[in-house]
C-alpha cells in the first residue's frame, strides 16, 4: 500500500469527525437545527467514504503487504535510544474492519439520532459529542503507538462520560456517567502500567516495534503474563466484563443512539480489539489467555441469566451486549481472533439494530422503558417489529442470520482449538449461553411486541418517523442478508463454512512468527457437528421462549414458582454486584474519608500545617521589624553583608 | 618610580575611600550628601581599576574606569532630578522622611 | 613619584572625611571636589592621562557643578550632629574591617590559592613596562604608547564597542528620565500628583481636568 495514500486517508478519516465536532461545539448553538444535523451526519458520512476507500486499499493490496504503518509526525523523542513516540497510524485488515464498523454503523446511528433527538434542545452538543466519540474511536483503532492508543482509549471514555451524562439535569444520568468513567479509569490505569512494563522490557511503545521484539519475552514468563493481565484488565473495564461490568447497565441513562453507538456497537468492543491487536503478546501468555477466556465466558453466562429477568428494555439489551462481548472476549482468550472480530462486526450490526428499534419503541411510548407496561406493539409498529425480529434472530443465532455464522464459528473453534483439556467444558458452557441467548432474546421480543397491550399508552403509539426507521431498516436487511450472503459466499467459494471469508481476510494480521496463521480450517466435521449442536441449542432456547411467552405453555410465572427462590432473586438483582461493590468499596471509602476528615485531619494534619503557618507568620513578624522603610537601614544591611563578604573573601583567599 | 611599593598603598586608599563613603551613606540624612558619598565609593573603585590596569600592563582598567564615570554621571543626573522632585513635593530633604516603603 | 602618590592619597583621604562629616552640604561638596582633584593626580601618575582629564572635566567640572547648583537651588540647612546609632556602628565597623583587611591583603600580596595562580606582586615585579617611566620625563613617545586618548579610544571602539554603545544608550535614557522627572505637567502642582500616586484620590476625569485648566 502506498504510505502517502494511507497517511492522507487516515488523517482525513480522523479530521472529518473532529471538524464536525468542532463546528458543532463552537458554532452549533447559533446554527439552525438543520445545519447542525447536516454537519453532524455529513462529517461521519465523509469519514465512512474515506473508510471505504481504505478498505479497498487493504483488499486490493497483495497478501504479503496488507499492513501499512505511516508516521504522521514525531511527538516525543528522548533521543539516543530513549523513548520515542510518534503519531503513527496503522492500516491493516484488523483496523480496516474496525473503521468500517465505526463509521458505517456510526453513520446510520447519526442519521437515526436526527430523528430521535428531534425535540432535544442540546442537539448541537449531542452531535459534537457524538462526532468527537467517532474521532476518539478512530484514533484508538488506527493508533500504531501504544501512547496514541491509550489517548484514544481515554478519549472514548471521556466521550462516553459526556454522552451518558448528556441529560445532566437527571441525577441518575450524572451518577451513571461518573460510575462509567471511574470504572473505565481503573482499566486506563492498568493499561498505562502495562505500557510502563513494556517500555521497561523492550524500550519502545510503537506497536509494530513491540511485536517485533515479542520474541524477547520468554513464553509464559511472569512479565508477559503480567503485561497481558493488565491489558486484559483494561479490556475488561472498557468491554464491561466481570468484575468491572457494573457500569454498562447504568450507562443506559444516556440517549438511546448513544447506547446503540457506544455501549453496543463500538466502544465496548474496544477491549476485544485491544486483545486481538496484542495477540502476539497474548500468544506468549497462556495463563493470561486462560484468564481472559474464563472471565469472558463467565460474564457471558452471568449476563445472560441477568438479562432473563430485567424489565427495562434497554437494560435487557445491555445485558445481552455484555453477554455477547463476553463471548468475544472468550474467543480472543482461546485464540479465535478472527472469529471474535467477525462476531464483533456482526454484533455491531444487530445490536445497534436492536437498540435503535428499542429506541423507536421508547420514542413511540414517550420515554417508557418498562417492558411490563408494553406488549402488543406489533400491531401499531409493524416495521419496527420486523426489524427488531431480524435483530433478535441474529442475536439468538438462528441459522443464516448474521449472528449465526459468527457465534457458531466461534464455538466450533473453541471446540477444536480450545485450551488444554477443557474445550468440552467450555463448549458445554457455550451451549448454555446459546440457550440463554435464545431465551432472553425472544422473551424481549414477545413481551414488547406480542401479547396483550398492558397500558393505554400502547394504543396511542405510532410508527417511528422515516428518519429513524430508515437506518433501522438498513441494519435489519444487513443483519439478515449479510449473514446469508457471507454464508453462501463462504459455502461456494471457500471451503470454510463458518466465517471463512472473514478469517481469510484477517489472516495476515493474526499470524505469528512461530506458528503461522492462527486461523484454523473450520470445515472439518467436528466443527460442523459442533455448529449443528450449537444451532440446535439456540433454536431450543428460542423455541422454548416463544412457547413460554407467546402461548403461556408453560406459564412463565408457573416456571418461576418451580425454580428455587434464590435463582430469580439473583438474576433480578444482577447477582447483587452493585450492593457488593457498595458494601466492599464505596462504603469503606466513604467511611475512611469521613474518618480522615473528622479525626486525622484535625489531629494529625492541621497541627503541623498550622505550625508551619505560625512559624512563617512569626518569622515574618520578626523580619518585618527590619523592614523599616528607611533607605539608610536597607543600605546598612547591604553594606554589612558586603563587608562580611569582602573580609571573609580576603581572609580565606590570602590564607 | 617603583610602583610596587605604592600598590598596597593605593589599594588601601581605595578601601578607605570606599568604606568612608559607605559610612557616609549610612549616617548622613541629606540625600544630596548621600549621593556625594556614593560618588566617593565609585571613585574608590576607579582607583582600583586604574592601579590594576597599571600593574597588569593593560588599558582595560582605564576603559572600565571611564565606564564607571559615565554611569556615575548618569546616576547623578537621575538622582538629582529625583531630589528636586522630592523637594517640589514639599517634603523635607531627609532620607528618613522618605519611608513610603514601610507603609 | 611615590611622594606624590602618598601626599595626594593622604589629601584624598582627608577630604573624603570632610565629605562625610561636614554638617553643611556645601562644605561636603567642596571636599568632594578636593578628593576628586587629588584622585585625578593619582590617575596621572598611574599613566592614565585620559582619565585624568575626564576626571577633572566631567567630575570636578560638570558633576560637581551640578551638585553645587542643586545645593544652591534647594538650599538645604545644616544637618544635626551625627548620632552614634546602630547604623553608625555598623558603618564604622564595616569601614574599619574593609580597610584593614584590604591593607593587610595588599601588603601580603593578593593571591589566589588554586593552581591558576594570580599574584599581583609577581606580575608587577616581573614585567613592568613602565618601570622607567616617571612623571618628570616628558617623553611623549612613551606617553603615546599607553594611557592617552588614542590607546584608550582604540580599546573603546574595538574591544569594548558594545559596552560603550550601551553606555551611550544609558546616558540617553538618563537624560530622558531626568527631563521626564522634572517636567511641569498640566494637571496641577506636585503635591496633588503625589496624592494621586499614593492612590488617595481618584484620577480626575477629563472634564475635571479641563475645568482646572480653565480656572488656571
Amino acid at each position: 500500500m502506498n504510505t502517502t495514500t494511507v497517511a492522507v486517508c487516515g488523517s482525513l478519516l480522523m479530521l472529518f469527525p473532529l471538524a464536525g465536532a468542532l463546528v458543532n461545539a463552537l458554532a452549533g448553538p447559533r446554527l439552525p437545527r438543520n445545519a447542525v444535523n447536516l454537519v453532524g451526519t455529513v462529517s461521519i458520512f465523509a469519514a465512512f467514504v474515506v473508510a471505504c476507500v481504505m478498505l479497498t486499499l487493504v483488499v486490493g493490496a497483495p497478501a504479503s503487504a496488507k499492513a501499512a504503518t505511516v508516521s504522521l509526525w514525531q511527538w516525543i523523542n528522548l533521543g539516543h535510544g530513549g523513548l520515542s513516540v510518534g503519531v503513527d497510524l496503522t492500516l491493516d485488515p484488523l483496523s480496516a474492519v474496525m473503521i468500517m464498523v465505526i463509521t458505517g454503523v456510526g453513520f446510520l446511528i447519526h442519521v437515526y439520532s436526527v430523528g430521535y433527538m428531534a425535540e432535544d434542545r442540546g442537539i448541537a452538543r449531542f452531535f459534537s459529542y457524538m462526532n468527537f466519540f467517532i474521532f476518539s474511536m478512530l484514533v484508538l483503532v488506527l493508533a500504531a503507538d501504544l501512547v496514541i492508543l491509550i489517548i484514544g482509549w481515554a478519549l472514548v471514555a471521556l466521550s462516553s462520560y459526556l454522552l451518558i451524562g448528556f441529560w445532566y439535569e437527571r441525577p441518575s444520568a450524572v451518577i451513571a456517567a461518573r460510575k462509567a468513567f471511574i470504572t473505565q479509569v481503573i482499566g486506563d490505569v492498568a493499561l498505562v502500567i502495562a505500557a510502563f512494563l513494556i517500555v521497561l522490557k523492550v524500550g519502545t511503545l510503537s506497536i509494530p516495534g513491540i511485536f517485533a521484539s515479542a520474541g524477547s519475552f520468554p513464553s509464559s514468563g511472569l512479565l508477559v503474563t503480567g503485561i497481558c493481565s493488565l491489558l486484559a484488565i483494561g479490556a475488561f473495564a472498557k468491554s464491561a466484563q466481570f468484575p468491572l461490568h457494573t457500569w454498562l447497565p447504568d450507562a443506559m441513562e444516556g440517549p438511546t443512539p448513544v447506547s446503540a453507538l457506544i455501549h453496543a456497537a463500538t466502544m465496548v468492543t474496544a477491549g476485544v480489539y485491544l486483545i486481538a491487536r496484542f495477540h502476539p503478546l497474548f500468544d506468549r501468555a497462556p495463563v493470561a489467555q486462560g484468564m481472559v477466556a474464563c472471565v469472558g465466558i463467565g460474564t457471558a453466562v452471568m449476563a445472560g441469566i441477568i438479562a432473563l429477568s430485567q424489565v427495562d428494555i434497554k437494560r435487557v439489551i445491555a445485558y445481552s451486549t455484555m453477554s455477547q462481548i463476553g463471548l468475544m472476549i472468550f474467543a480472543v482468550g482461546i485464540g479465535a481472533y478472527s472469529a471474535a472480530m467477525y462476531h464483533l462486526a456482526a454484533h455491531a450490526v444487530f445490536k445497534a439494530l436492536l437498540f435503535m428499534a428499542a429506541g423507536n419503541v421508547i420514542h413511540a411510548l414517550h420515554d417508557e422503558q418498562d417492558i411490563r407496561l408494553m406488549g402488543g406493539l406489533a400491531a401499531r409498529m409493524r416495521r419496527t417489529e420486523v426489524c427488531f425480529l431480524s435483530g433478535t434472530f441474529a442475536l439468538a443465532g438462528i441459522p443464516f442470520f448474521a449472528g449465526f455464522f459468527s457465534k457458531e464459528g466461534l464455538l466450533g473453534f473453541g471446540l477444536t482449538n480450545g485450551p488444554g483439556a477443557v474445550p468440552w467444558i467450555l463448549y458445554i458452557v457455550g451451549l448454555v449461553i446459546n440457550v440463554l441467548t435464545g431465551l432472553y432474546a425472544f422473551r424481549l421480543w414477545a413481551t414488547v411486541f406480542r401479547g396483550e397491550a398492558q397500558t393505554a399508552r400502547v394504543y396511542a403509539a405510532h410508527e417511528a418517523p422515516p428518519m429513524m426507521l430508515g437506518p433501522v431498516t438498513i441494519l435489519a436487511v444487513l443483519s439478515a442478508g449479510l449473514g446469508i450472503v457471507l454464508g453462501i459466499w463462504a459455502l461456494f467459494l471457500h471451503a470454510n463454512v463458518l466465517g471463512g471469508v472473514f478469517t481469510s481476510f484477517l489472516a495476515p494480521v493474526f499470524t505469528t512468527a512461530t506458528s503461522g496463521p492462527i486461523a484454523v480450517d473450520l470445515g472439518t466435521w467436528p466443527a460442523v457437528l459442533a455448529g449443528t449442536i450449537g444451532t440446535l441449542a439456540s433454536l431450543a432456547g428460542a423455541g422454548f421462549a416463544a412457547r413460554m411467552w407467546l402461548q403461556r405453555r408453560p406459564d412463565p410465572s408457573a416456571v418461576l414458582e418451580r425454580l428455587p427462590r434464590a435463582l430469580p432473586q439473583l438474576s433480578y438483582n444482577k447477582f447483587y454486584f452493585d450492593e457488593i461493590y457498595d458494601a466492599l468499596l464505596v462504603r469503606p471509602t466513604i467511611a475512611l474519608a469521613r474518618t480522615t476528615r473528622k479525626v486525622i485531619e484535625p489531629r494529625a494534619m492541621d497541627g503541623w500545617v498550622r505550625a508551619i503557618a505560625d512559624a512563617c507568620s512569626e518569622l515574618g513578624g520578626w523580619a518585618r521589624d527590619y523592614q523599616t522603610g528607611l533607605i539608610r537601614d536597607y543600605a546598612s544591611y547591604m553594606i554589612l553583608a558586603a563587608g562580611i563578604f569582602v573580609v571573609a573573601t580576603i581572609v580565606l583567599v590570602s590564607r | 618610580m617603583n610602583a610596587t611599593n605604592d600598590f598596597p598603598f593605593l589599594l588601601g586608599l581605595a578601601a578607605f575611600l570606599f568604606s568612608i563613603g559607605a559610612l557616609g551613606v549610612l549616617i548622613r540624612r541629606n540625600p544630596i550628601v548621600v549621593f556625594m558619598c556614593i560618588e566617593l565609593m565609585l571613585n574608590a573603585v576607579n582607583i582600583v581599576f586604574v592601579s590594576y590596569g597599571r600593574y597588569l600592563n593593560s588599558e582595560e582598567g582605564q576603559v572600565f574606569a571611564f565606564m564607571v564615570i559615565v554611569v556615575a554621571a548618569a546616576e547623578v543626573v537621575v538622582g538629582l532630578a529625583l531630589i528636586t522632585q522630592v523637594f517640589r513635593l514639599g517634603r523635607e530633604l531627609d532620607v528618613d522622611d522618605l519611608d513610603e516603603m514601610s507603609k | 613619584m611615590t611622594v606624590i602618590i602618598w601626599v595626594t592619597g593622604a589629601l584624598a583621604a582627608l577630604s573624603a572625611l570632610g565629605v562625610v562629616f561636614s554638617r553643611q552640604p556645601l562644605y561636603s561638596a567642596l571636599s568632594l571636589v578636593m578628593t576628586i582633584g587629588a584622585l585625578s593626580v593619582i590617575f596621572l601618575v598611574l599613566n592614565a592621562q585620559f582619565l585624568f582629564v575626564v576626571q577633572l572635566i566631567v567630575y570636578a567640572g560638570a558633576v560637581m557643578v551640578l551638585f553645587v547648583f542643586i545645593i544652591a537651588l534647594l538650599s538645604p540647612g545644616a544637618e544635626d550632629r551625627v548620632r552614634v546609632d546602630s547604623r553608625f556602628v555598623i558603618g564604622a565597623v564595616v569601614a574599619l574591617g574593609i580597610t584593614v583587611a584590604m591593607v593587610v591583603a595588599a601588603r601580603n600580596g593578593i593571591t589566589f590559592n588554586n593552581s591558576n595562580v594570580f599574584r599581583a606582586q609577581q606580575i608587577g615585579q616581573a614585567s613592568d613596562p613602565y618601570h622607567a617611566f616617571s612623571f618628570d620625563q616628558s617623553d611623549l613617545g612613551l606617553v603615546n604608547t599607553a594611557g592617552n586618548v588614542q590607546t584608550v579610544g582604540g580599546q573603546l571602539f574595538t574591544t569594548f564597542l558594545l559596552p560603550f554603545e550601551i553606555t551611550s544608550l544609558l546616558l540617553l535614557v538618563a537624560a530622558v528620565g531626568a527631563v521626564y522627572l522634572t517636567r511641569r505637567t498640566r494637571s496641577g502642582d506636585p503635591p496633588e500628583r503625589r496624592e494621586r500616586a499614593l492612590g488617595r484620590k481618584p484620577e480626575p476625569t477629563l472634564e475635571e481636568d479641563r475645568i482646572e485648566v480653565e480656572v488656571g
